[in-house]
Parts: C-alpha cells; sequence; structure tokens
C-alpha cells in the first residue's frame, strides 16, 4: 500500500537512520481490533524475524480470535 | 526451596547488536512474562557516563524484548562506599525481583573490586538459584571468570601479564571455568595484534602460565555468545563466529549454532550448591508482585467486555480509572494483566 506521507511508519514508531539509508525494520502484527499482537523494533536490516516464526504467530492469533 | 537455575548467557561483544538481541529474545521466551530487568551499572561505575552506558542497554532490552513486556531498571550500584553501593538494600531493590539480570561493558577487575562478596553479588547469585537467567557482556564476561584477565591494566597501563580472582560464577557449578570476550579482535589491523581481548596472542600465552592445569578457558569471539541452559544441562553457541575451548593441548572450536553437553566444561548438576548468606538469600526470595485489589480485577474484566461489545470509549474510560488506582492494564492472548504502575 503506498504511503507516501510515512503516516503508517510515524503512527507505529518505525525509526529513521540516515546512515543505514532510511527506515530501518519494523514489523507488527496488528489484529482485527487494532491490538498489536507482536512487535519487533531492529536497528540492524539483517535483524529481521523469520517467516516460520511468524507464520506461527499468525496462526494462534487466527486460533485465539 | 527448590532450586533451578536459569540460564546464563555470556558474550563476547555487541550487547546492543543483532546477536546480542537474538540471544536476549531466547531467553526471555523461557521466562515469566512481563520481564523484570535489572541492568548493573557496576563494570562502568567509576565512568563519570555509567548511566549512559547501562541506560543505552536498558533501552535495547525495553525495545527488543517488547513482546515480553519488560520492566527494566537500572541499579546504579556503582562503588562500595559510596551513596550508590552493591551493599545499599534499597538501591538493590529491582535486583530483588530481576527474572533477567544484565550486566556489561566497563573495567572487569573494578566490576570484580566491587562486587566480590558484596550484597548485590549474593543476591544476583540468589535470584540465578531462583530461576533468573543472567547475561554478560564483555568486561563482565571477564569479571565472572575464575581467574580474570586485567586487560586493561595490561593493555592501557602497561603492567606486567599477571591474573586475578574473579567473581568465579560457575565454580559452585563444579567448574573452573575463565572467558576471554573479544576473542578474535582486530581492531588493530596489521600493526597490533588486538586479538585475545585486545593483549594479543603474545601476551595471552603469557597469561595462560598463570592459570592453574584444572582451568579451562573460553574464547568468546565478537557479537558472539554462549547461551548455558541449566534445564537441559547444555551449552549452545549463538551469534556470527565461534567459541574456543582451550585446555592444555586440547582446543576445540565450535561455530555458532553448534552445542555441547555441560560436562564439557565440567559442570555438574545443581544438586549441592553451597549455601549463599542467609540474608541475601532472604532478600532474594521473599519478593511477592503486589496482587490487584480486587476493584481494579473488577474494572478490568468491564473493560475486557467492553473491549469484545467494540465499545472503545467506555474502554478507554475504564482504563483510564484503573491507571488512577496505581495500575496498568494490558491486554494479552490469553486475556488482561494488570500491572502496579
Amino acid at each position: 500500500m503506498p504511503d507516501p506521507q510515512h503516516t503508517v511508519s510515524n503512527l507505529y514508531g518505525q525509526e529513521w537512520n540516515l546512515f543505514k539509508l532510511g527506515r530501518v525494520p519494523a514489523l507488527l502484527l496488528i489484529d482485527k481490533a487494532g491490538n498489536i499482537r507482536y512487535q519487533h523494533y531492529s536497528s540492524s536490516m539483517s535483524d529481521i524475524p523469520a517467516n516460520s516464526l511468524l507464520l506461527r504467530l499468525l496462526d494462534e492469533f487466527s486460533a485465539s480470535s | 526451596m527448590p532450586i533451578s537455575p536459569g540460564s546464563i548467557a555470556l558474550l563476547g561483544s555487541g550487547e546492543t547488536s543483532l546477536a546480542g538481541g537474538r540471544i536476549y529474545e531466547s531467553l526471555a521466551a523461557q521466562l515469566d512474562t512481563p520481564l523484570r530487568i535489572a541492568v548493573m551499572e557496576t563494570p562502568a561505575g567509576f565512568e563519570l557516563n555509567s548511566p549512559q552506558v547501562a541506560g543505552r542497554v536498558a533501552d535495547f532490552l525495553l525495545t527488543r524484548l517488547g513482546n515480553y513486556k519488560p520492566n527494566v531498571q537500572v541499579v546504579p550500584a556503582r562503588k562500595r562506599g559510596s551513596p550508590y553501593s552493591p551493599e545499599d538494600p534499597a538501591l538493590l531493590a529491582p535486583l530483588r525481583q530481576a527474572n533477567f539480570i544484565f550486566m556489561g561493558p566497563g573495567s572487569p577487575t573494578y566490576a570484580i573490586r566491587q562486587l566480590q562478596g558484596s550484597l548485590a553479588w549474593q543476591i544476583i547469585l540468589a535470584r540465578h538459584r531462583l530461576g533468573a537467567a543472567l547475561v554478560f557482556a564483555s568486561a563482565a564476561t571477564i569479571s565472572v571468570s575464575a581467574w580474570a584477565v586485567p586487560v586493561y591494566e595490561i593493555y592501557k597501563v602497561g603492567q606486567d601479564v599477571h591474573a586475578l580472582p574473579g567473581l568465579n560464577l560457575l565454580e559452585p557449578f563444579g567448574a573452573t571455568l575463565s572467558f576471554v570476550p573479544h576473542w578474535n579482535n582486530t581492531d588493530g589491523g596489521a600493526e597490533v595484534d588486538t586479538s585475545r581481548c585486545f593483549i594479543g596472542m603474545e601476551r595471552f600465552a603469557e597469561w595462560c602460565n598463570f592459570l592453574p592445569p584444572h582451568n579451562t578457558t573460553l574464547g568468546l569471539d565478537e557479537h558472539t555468545g554462549l547461551l548455558l541452559d541449566f534445564a537441559k544441562q547444555e551449552c549452545r553457541v549463538s551469534g556470527v563466529s565461534s567459541v574456543s575451548l582451550l585446555r592444555t593441548c586440547d582446543p576445540k572450536m565450535y561455530p555458532s549454532g553448534a552445542s555441547f553437553p555441560f560436562s564439557e566444561l565440567g559442570l555438574r548438576p545443581p544438586e549441592t550448591l553451597p549455601d549463599l548468606p542467609p540474608a541475601a538469600w532472604e532478600m532474594a526470595q521473599d519478593f511477592a508482585p503486589a496482587a490487584p485489589p480486587d476493584q481494579v480485577v473488577r474494572l478490568a474484566q468491564q473493560r475486557q467486555q467492553a473491549r469484545a461489545q467494540k465499545d472503545w470509549r467506555a474502554a478507554d474510560d475504564l482504563r483510564a480509572q484503573i491507571q488512577a488506582q496505581g495500575w496498568a492494564v494490558q491486554d494479552t492472548p490469553s486475556g488482561f494483566q494488570l500491572q502496579p504502575l
């Protein structure tokens, strides 16, 4: 989804770092009620959660909602 | 009281790096939430900016472990005989309830001088036996050794190579283990050998001559850690490089991802741990999280109902009422949690 004003990034506090070429990782899982169920903020571009973890969490959240 | 020691992580460096973050997450996943984290200022307590040094780590832990609802507190136990003494029970309050205790950069020998036999160190040992995870990085990793490398004294002051008795964290578990972080450091480039925690291979070999024959030395590469899992009686290497295990004529290298049994280090199960001083043991045990009053619990239940009905305004009003009574409500997959503010 295009977000040229960075509204979503700013809303959820994604950091911006000139020396790391812009935005650094911020990954959130948000449920239908708008609750953040999982968060991952990092200062390293290589520090990103594994897909397997995210898929497992999505399954867990779906089962509990 | 049953003894169930928590895991211990020893980091070569990188306490606020990707490698450190992953090690902290693996520890946090083993602990009850919310995490109660205590960050010790002691190793850098002689520095004018020790609050900032510890604060940087505290901020990193707060962000990186956000999924575990951490309560992070810095313990300014900087110096014996000062208003910030590691003997001051009031100052050490966060340690008494911590289930995750961190100690990191600074001076290894300063940390040993301030903590050896101190109330702070005894509480840390007691909390560990009660299940708290301990994390040591960089200078603190040296300080918990059986025999410490006095790195600044050798590398900066120019003293002759020598070894000093350390806090000997793992001696009660049957092993004489010494740790050398920054094992593969290359800051000196081609000009000077800064491996082996900046003292270089030549002086490291000299240092080894001061160690008793039953000592085992573990070299921890930059951005690499060793996790000691007491539940599984297993050691795991995590991070970007490797851990080296040195005994006389028996060097071994374990890369990241490798694991080996406790027996490899001579560690034994904790059935026969020596006693800790009663005062520290009692202080570490008598912490009990305050239970929320019935009225606060009822408000939280009403708020849960309001949320289920998507009445967000009512839910927000109820949250404010809960906060006004000194409690914070957090929503989790298994329901709400109440924490004292």
